[in-house]
């Protein structure tokens, strides 16, 4: 999907707000989606519970639309929300459960690089960094992908999660230094740098 | 220094959370060899160039389902129905689909449906989003199409278009990307002119202070009305056609997709413009007042192009060249020619 600026989704926010818009509701939906259902399968473990918990996200959003512009930083209410509504959901369902679902997140939540431009980078390489993220401690992931993927900030994060700023911190330097371990040993098969620099030449020649 | 240490400085760096002495330090331990600098470079590279996008397959039933439910809540006005539905057993949960994939069926044939029905038709508002100087914005439109708005502009459209028509009333400058619906036929509406689409991308201009109504088509198809005298004018790709708003005079001509398409990029392109043409369109670009100190007015001709760029810089280059000195006092601008 194209990248939309903070304007654009000021503006489709107005929209809902001030003239019911259900287009702009399900642009804002395809915004959002995907990133609070990846982050209600980190409390929940269960893709249906997450699909729920989210759609309840969204309903109560849509009731409460005519607020929605009051709303400073977007993202962080929705996570926050995210996370609100699955304690709940946790809480409601306890005995549901303890039930393990055999879903495979796989086919739940594809994970794939969004630059086309990495498709040039083998295959393998690909499938091992991917592999490697997706592998890192729950936690650490977790806020991995909150501030890399989500743009959130330390600060928000460490709300979100209810944890310190420190502790932000020291997971993210894990992460990078789990990374950089893990991927070492490929380095030497892909030509990366200059992969890089050509891409970068190539950018900056478009412009 | 500790390794772990490090990786959080990158990781700060890379998330812009990183303060002036950690950023110190960074630098430190980059100059200490160029392994640390390749270890940066991975990083950063990973960081921003490999992004992960995690895509549900699901998502556009889960959407169907929440329409549904927020149709439901609103038709009961009882907002705790949506609730209800989290704690059926698994048991159910199957039957449940069922029913949500009929209801949502019928939601979504209700929707294909909805004009015929009067329970659904809603009365219509009018929506005016007007500009000053400085502004520019990008509307989406009850249809999915979309319009850059330039500055010093306004638009109007209802909140949604009715059965055989979707008409929008535009003074000023706007480019449109319209969905194409050949049942529904788009039309812009200028003082001068009314544009006549059915799917197509194309910029409408009709600023007072310039005299004219220009329109440019960049692909599909439009058809130009003059409002009186009902003269219609087909326009195929790269063709514009300009009318004098006094003389009514109508020409026609080949775009020039820099000048007429390229501002909602953010690009201000000059070709041969003379002096009052730049200081018009800068004036506008920015939300700015000139001052002009000892011109002459000599000819003029200025070329450029700028892309995203600030309003010294561009004064700087076209200073350097005209050779005039200026000066920048909040929206003021002040012009000094030698």
């Amino acid at each position: 999907m194209e990248k939309l600026s903070e304007r654009d989704i000021k503006e489709i926010m107005h929209q809902i707000a001030h003239n019911d818009d259900h287009i702009a509701f399900r642009q804002f939906f395809d915004l959002y989606y995907h990133k609070l259902v990846n982050f209600a399968y980190f409390f929940l473990e269960s893709s249906v519970a997450a699909e729920e918990v989210v759609s309840t996200v969204f309903i109560s959003l849509w009731e409460k639309r005519r607020k929605l512009p009051q709303i400073d930083r977007i993202e962080a209410y929705l996570f926050s929300s995210t996370k609100n509504k699955s304690y709940n959901y946790l809480r409601d369902n306890k005995r549901l459960m303890q039930f393990k679902e055999i879903d495979s997140e796989t086919d739940f939540l594809v994970p794939e690089f969004e630059n086309p431009e990495t498709e040039l980078l083998s295959r393998e390489f690909r499938e091992k960094l991917i592999q490697i993220i997706e592998e890192l401690p729950p936690k650490c992931k977790m806020i991995f992908t909150l501030i890399r993927e989500d743009g959130l900030k330390y600060r928000e994060v460490a709300e979100l999660l209810e944890i310190s700023v420190k502790t932000v911190e020291v997971q993210m330097g894990r992460a990078l230094s789990k990374i950089k371990t893990s991927i070492n040993p490929y380095l030497h098969e892909v030509d990366l740098f200059h992969f890089l620099n050509n891409e970068k030449i190539k950018r900056e020649d478009r412009k | 220094m500790l390794d772990n240490n490090l990786n959080e400085l990158i990781a700060k760096r890379l998330s812009g959370e990183i303060n002036k002495d950690e950023q110190k330090v960074l630098d430190d331990w980059l100059a200490l060899s160029d392994d640390n600098q390749e270890t940066f470079k991975l990083h950063s590279s990973i960081w921003s160039d490999m992004k992960i996008r995690r895509t549900s397959k699901n998502a556009n039933n889960v959407f169907v389902g929440i329409s549904a439910a927020i149709r439901k809540g609103e038709k009961t006005d009882d907002p705790q129905i949506p609730k209800r539905t989290i704690s059926i057993p698994y048991l159910w949960r199957g039957i449940a689909a069922a029913v949500l994939v009929l209801v949502t069926t019928l939601f979504v044939f209700n929707i294909l449906s909805a004009k015929k029905n009067p329970s659904i038709v809603q009365s219509t508002h009018v929506i005016e989003k007007s500009l000053s100087t400085g502004q520019k914005l990008k509307i989406f439109l009850p249809d999915g199409s979309t319009v850059w708005l330039n500055a010093e502009s306004s638009i109007s459209y209802p909140d949604r278009f009715d059965d055989k028509s979707r008409i929008v009333k535009l003074t000023g400058e706007a480019f449109f990307d319209i969905t194409k619906n050949p049942s529904k036929p788009f039309v812009v509406k200028t003082e001068d002119l009314d544009i006549r689409v059915l799917g197509t991308k194309f910029n409408v201009r009709n600023y007072h202070n310039e005299g004219k109504t220009d329109v440019a088509l960049e692909s599909g198809k439009v058809m130009v009305e003059t409002s009186e005298q009902k003269n219609k004018y087909i326009l195929l790709p790269g063709e514009g056609i300009s009318m004098n708003e006094e003389s009514g005079e109508i020409a026609k001509y080949q775009v020039n997709p820099k000048t007429a398409f390229q501002w909602k990029d953010g690009v201000i392109y000059f070709n041969k413009a003379n002096f009052d043409e730049v200081i018009n369109r800068l004036s506008r670009w920015y939300g700015v007042e000139f001052t002009v100190e000892n011109y002459e007015g000599e000819k003029w001709e200025y070329s450029a192009e700028f892309k995203n760029d600030n309003l010294s810089n561009i004064l700087q280059s076209m200073g350097f060249t005209k050779e005039f000195e200026y000066e920048i006092d909040q929206n003021k601008v002040t012009i000094k020619f030698n």
